[in-house]
């Protein structure tokens, strides 16, 4: 079932100004419930846009972005709307408001009005899903940055959602803080959470269903990783980089090496590779 | 000259003497050569960012270990404008240091507090937007706020390339700039330190950004240099790497992994082109 319909969705900013900027320039687009959509696309193509225009920070210069069949122009569905899809940005420092974990966790629901079992009942259930729930009254400033970016999600569950926009929520952590929120997402997504992982590692698209890339503006793809990565002239003219796992791959088979299968992470090639070796032995 | 910069032994608390006291360096070293292109590597919160503060004396050591930058002791009486003009940083969130309304003022700022004539102020702005590929046409007159968040990081890194700094400090080089933007930053960065001696020192949580760019790398882990040599030394130590909770660089856990199924390769790859080739030897037999 859709979630989110963008119809020939076009954004420019600064309309008024002498130099306006067209951002999007009419992108159709239906995202189900439960899918993981990843989005890429260079600097400059439109992602953090079309991000904010599936919850309505931004509203369509023309076209509409229907979430869950209500128009995000209208001004009396903008709180329905708002939790329906939440917003996770790359620096959780700045969404933080409260003093502890469960305080800011509960800070969203409680002023929508949830009422307090529902609300304790949610926000221990927010806790519990992104492993925070032992640190209840640690103050968000001290979590590391894995940690911050469960807290940012944390709170963004206990609105309960039906959808996560994550904007380059892994871009400034470490590799291990980088694995463990994908692995939330991917969680969450498994019971039924739809995700929009907006990213410029090619290493989490591979792990995406289904890949959305922007180019100037305009829809550049809409399929699978796979099917992107095995077409090494489109990821170029979307300045879009192979997996390495991929660029090894594509590399062996050129030279004469022949694989069952394209692999998009290392361990997928482990496996691939041991099969040709024992094929040849 | 020996070193750009050599620290030793160094210890910083912030908020001494105070109950948020926190201690962020223990017992940091680092060596960065004028001809190299050195990496700081670690986990979030093992002082990376704090001891680059210390390169061009926004932190000041006392008494606690020894930080040298261009043959100058930091912790006597030096003059920082001076050194500052020399040392550029670059800062985790670009929006950090864009303040002028327009991109091309922005990068002129640097330029013009040198004291530096008109015309060689423009000429470094246009030199320095289109190293970082940002077209001088289209983007000297643009609004600041009107960037990306790609496009900020490239402003911000032509802003102290505009001040020709004989080192160069990045904290997280290329994070939030899209592949293509990264190969130039990489390729720009190579420029600088082989044909102009510049020194490159950076900070990457990407494993993989650091086996393609680096030729020495340094591991800091909760505020103690770990490690310090050639990169292809320290990520064949894949043990240490895994110790300091950083996982393995994708070439190197490849080969790991190949070997636990039984293929071999002859030497371990740093990169993913390493690999292949390393691969297709082993193929050939």
């Amino acid at each position: 079932m859709a979630l989110i319909v963008c119809e020939q969705l076009h954004l420019t900013y600064g309309l008024e100004s002498d130099v306006p900027i067209e951002a999007l320039h009419g992108i159709d687009l239906t995202i189900d419930e439960g899918e993981f959509v990843a989005v890429v696309g260079r600097n400059g193509s439109g992602k953090s846009t079309l991000a904010r225009c599936l919850n309505g920070l931004l509203r369509p210069t023309s076209g509409r972005v229907l979430v869950n069949g209500l128009d995000t122009a209208l001004r009396q569905h903008r709180l329905t709307i708002r939790s329906t899809v939440g917003m996770v940005f790359q620096n959780p420092d700045n969404q933080f408001v409260m003093s502890t974990v469960r305080e800011e966790v509960a800070f969203g629901p409680e002023n929508l009005g949830v009422p307090r079992p529902e609300l304790i009942e949610r926000v221990d259930r927010a806790l519990r899903l992104t492993g925070l729930a032992d640190l209840p009254d640690v103050d968000p400033q001290h979590l590391s940055a894995g940690g911050k970016s469960r807290l940012a999600i944390a709170a963004m569950l206990a609105l309960a959602p039906r959808c996560l926009v994550l904007d380059e929520t892994t871009a400034l952590m470490d590799p291990l803080a980088r694995r463990e929120t994908l692995a939330l997402a991917q969680e969450l997504c498994r019971q039924g959470l739809t995700i929009v992982w907006v990213t410029h590692h090619m290493d989490e698209v591979a792990e995406a269903a289904r890949v959305v890339a922007l180019d100037h503006g305009l829809l550049g793809y809409d399929g699978t990783p796979h099917a992107l990565f095995a077409d090494r002239a489109l990821c170029a003219k979307l300045g879009l980089d192979l997996p390495p796992a991929a660029q090894v791959a594509h590399g062996l088979i050129d030279r004469g090496l022949s694989l069952d299968t394209l692999p998009l992470n290392a361990a997928e090639l482990v496996d691939s590779l041991a099969r040709a070796w024992e094929g040849r032995s | 000259m020996t070193a750009a910069i050599a620290i030793e032994g160094l210890r910083h608390v912030y908020l001494e003497d105070t109950p948020q006291a926190q201690q962020a360096l223990y017992n940091a070293s680092l060596h960065v050569a004028p001809a190299e292109m050195t990496a700081i590597i670690g986990p979030t919160g093992a002082g990376k960012s704090t001891l680059l503060h210390f390169c061009n004396g926004l932190l000041r050591p006392h008494e606690r270990g020894r930080v040298r930058v261009l043959d100058q002791d930091l912790s006597t009486d030096v003059d920082l404008a001076a050194l500052r003009r020399n040392v550029g940083l670059v800062f985790q969130y670009p929006h950090h240091q864009l303040f002028e309304r327009f991109v091309g003022d922005d990068v002129a700022y640097g330029p013009r507090q040198m004291g530096l004539d008109e015309d060689e102020v423009e000429e470094r702005v246009q030199w320095a937007l289109q190293a970082v590929a940002l077209d001088p046409e289209v983007f000297a007159d643009r609004p600041t706020l009107s960037l990306s968040g790609g496009e900020m990081r490239r402003a911000a890194i032509a802003g102290v390339l505009a001040t020709r700094p004989s080192v160069l400090i990045l904290d997280e080089v290329t994070t939030g700039l899209d592949p293509e933007g990264r190969e130039q930053i990489h390729a720009l960065l190579r420029q600088l330190n082989e044909r102009e001696g510049t020194a490159v020192l950076f900070v990457s949580n990407d494993l993989d950004e650091v086996a393609a760019l680096a030729d020495k790398a340094m591991l800091l882990y909760r505020g103690y240099t770990l490690a310090e040599g050639p990169v292809r030394e320290l990520f064949s130590d894949l043990p240490l790497l895994a110790r300091a909770e950083l996982g393995a660089p994708f070439a190197g856990g490849l080969a790991a992994a190949l070997q636990a199924r039984g293929i071999a390769l002859e030497h371990t790859p740093l990169t993913a082109a390493e690999a292949e080739e390393e691969l297709w030897q082993a193929w050939k037999g």
